[in-house]
């Protein structure tokens, strides 16, 4: 005997009509925040919240250099010297989704002074560095360090129409035209005390 | 008011094919962990106190100050991301899993700033949506056990209100959001910002191919195409008859953007997923899952 056709069911999502009317209320609010990001005295209180709504200012602005940030170490008895941060910082290594990448364009970037919470954050890393370096981090300088300094690279790219470099991460290379800034440095008499105990 | 309701409940959230939030299920939760792996390996350094950790400073650039974990609960968080990932794609007590998908996604996203990019924030949005609505009712290891408990049952080909259409209309106003960012930024005045970003180390061989050999003219056509795409997005996809080509174009957005600039790619296959999801013909899902008419269980 042939069985009958069913008519299959609609999947709903969980509770009572209320419930799921409310869910489509709060995507309302998501896409309204999506589109404009609420105002600060909002924000101040759900501060995490909003920041998964800020995620649609996808490249809005011409890049003007070719920006990457480099790391240099004082060498006991050596002076500066650079180092490969990648033994430091191992995610996305090479590209700008590196953390130490993310870390200069959020605290290493600014024209003005450092603010208090830029040396903070300079402190941070500089007392990273030296603990991972003072373990046996491969980063192509052997010995004691006295300290850090945190160097941004710029480099300017063709015009349209110009042929244009392949790009290679190199931490060590600097190419004609680059521009090498200092952002931070450990201080010349820490330097020399932290050589002298080591 | 009441009228209102029903005419909303009727056309702008009526019933959709359930393969699309099926599609959802299972490749947006691949896309995110593909995404995610390059942390994961280095979870340590990700999320615990062995990695570069920010001191504790007020700072509008932390949502939230969160202390690094012990390194051994930072693998734990790392393993239970993956095993969350992977029970959502293959819905397997898919409500449960995308719960702690979502609660895992937001954590990681706010607890290591430098690592959290576009996809890190949509991706506990798409999981707490998954949870929320029936994803794992076909194409899964729930529907599978449900067929072996209930050998009549008749599993659903669609599914209710706006669990599809969530994703139907975030596609549209992220690409506004979007367009209305770079309009406000450079791409209205500067001709060149598609070609500004082609020199560092987002480059892949493609974009070096392309920045030597495509005319420049078209780097400032493609330019506008994007903007007036992004910015028009809802108009482009509420019309019927230029949603196949809103489609097309944003697939192939996607395609280039991701073969162009190295690790954007998670991001470009995210965005393809939801708008194939969202848009493609349903019959072709349903033909790639393999679910056919919805059928009486033998």
């Amino acid at each position: 005997m042939k069985k009958p056709e069913l008519t299959p069911p609609i999947a709903r999502g969980p509770g009572p009509r209320w419930f799921r009317w409310g869910l489509v209320a709060l995507a309302v609010v998501y896409y309204g925040a999506l589109l404009h990001h609420p105002p600060e005295f909002v924000t101040r209180w759900l501060r995490p919240a909003v920041f998964f709504t800020e995620a649609t200012a996808l490249f809005p602005f011409s890049n003007k250099v070719v920006l990457e940030y480099r790391i240099e170490v004082w060498g006991c008895g050596q002076g500066w010297k650079p180092i490969d941060p990648r033994p430091y910082f191992p995610i996305e290594p090479e590209n700008k989704e590196s953390r130490f990448q993310r870390l200069g364009f959020f605290y290493f970037n600014s024209k003005r002074p450092p603010s208090p919470r830029e040396r903070a954050v300079a402190k941070a890393l500089d007392a990273y560095i030296s603990r991972r370096h003072a373990t046996g981090a491969d980063d192509g300088v052997t010995g004691p360090i006295g300290g850090i300094r945190v160097m941004k690279a710029t480099r300017p790219f063709p015009e349209p129409g110009e042929p244009v470099q392949r790009y290679h991460y190199d931490p060590f290379a600097t190419a004609p035209g680059d521009e090498l800034k200092e952002k931070y440095a450990t201080p010349a008499d820490e330097r020399e005390r932290r050589c002298a105990s080591s | 008011m009441r009228e209102l309701v029903a005419f909303i409940e009727r056309y702008v959230l009526g019933p959709r094919p359930i393969a699309r939030l099926v599609v959802v299920r299972i490749c947006a939760s691949l896309v995110i962990l593909g995404f995610m792996s390059s942390r994961i390996i280095h979870a340590d350094d990700w999320l615990s106190v062995a990695g570069f950790r920010l001191p504790d400073v007020e700072d509008y650039r932390q949502p939230l100050a969160l202390p690094g974990l012990p390194v051994w609960a930072a693998w734990t968080v790392a393993a239970a991301l993956v095993v969350a990932g992977l029970a959502v794609a293959a819905g397997a007590f898919t409500r449960w899993a995308a719960a702690g998908f979502a609660v895992l996604l937001a954590y990681v996203a706010l607890a290591d700033r430098f690592e959290a990019f576009t996809v890190s924030k949509l991706a506990p949005m798409i999981a707490i949506v998954l949870c929320v609505t029936p994803s794992g009712a076909r194409a899964s290891v729930d529907a599978w056990r449900h067929r072996r408990r209930h050998p009549d049952a008749v599993l659903p080909d669609r599914v209710s209100g706006g669990c599809v259409a969530f994703f139907q209309f975030l596609l549209p106003v992220f690409y506004c959001a979007s367009g209305i960012a770079k309009a406000r930024g450079d791409w209205r005045h500067d001709n060149f910002v598609l070609w500004s970003h082609l020199h560092d180390s987002y480059q892949t061989t493609v974009s070096w191919l392309l920045a030597n050999y495509l005319p420049t003219p078209l780097w400032t056509l493609f330019q506008k195409l994007v903007l007036v795409f992004e910015c028009a997005a809802p108009v482009w996809f509420l019309v019927p008859w230029t949603r196949p080509y809103a489609l097309v174009f944003g697939v192939g957005m996607h395609l280039m953007i991701g073969l162009m600039f190295g690790p954007v790619i998670w991001f470009s296959l995210l965005m393809m997923t939801l708008l194939i999801a969202s848009y493609a013909p349903a019959r072709w899902l349903e033909r790639a899952l393999r679910l056919g008419p919805a059928r009486r269980a033998v």
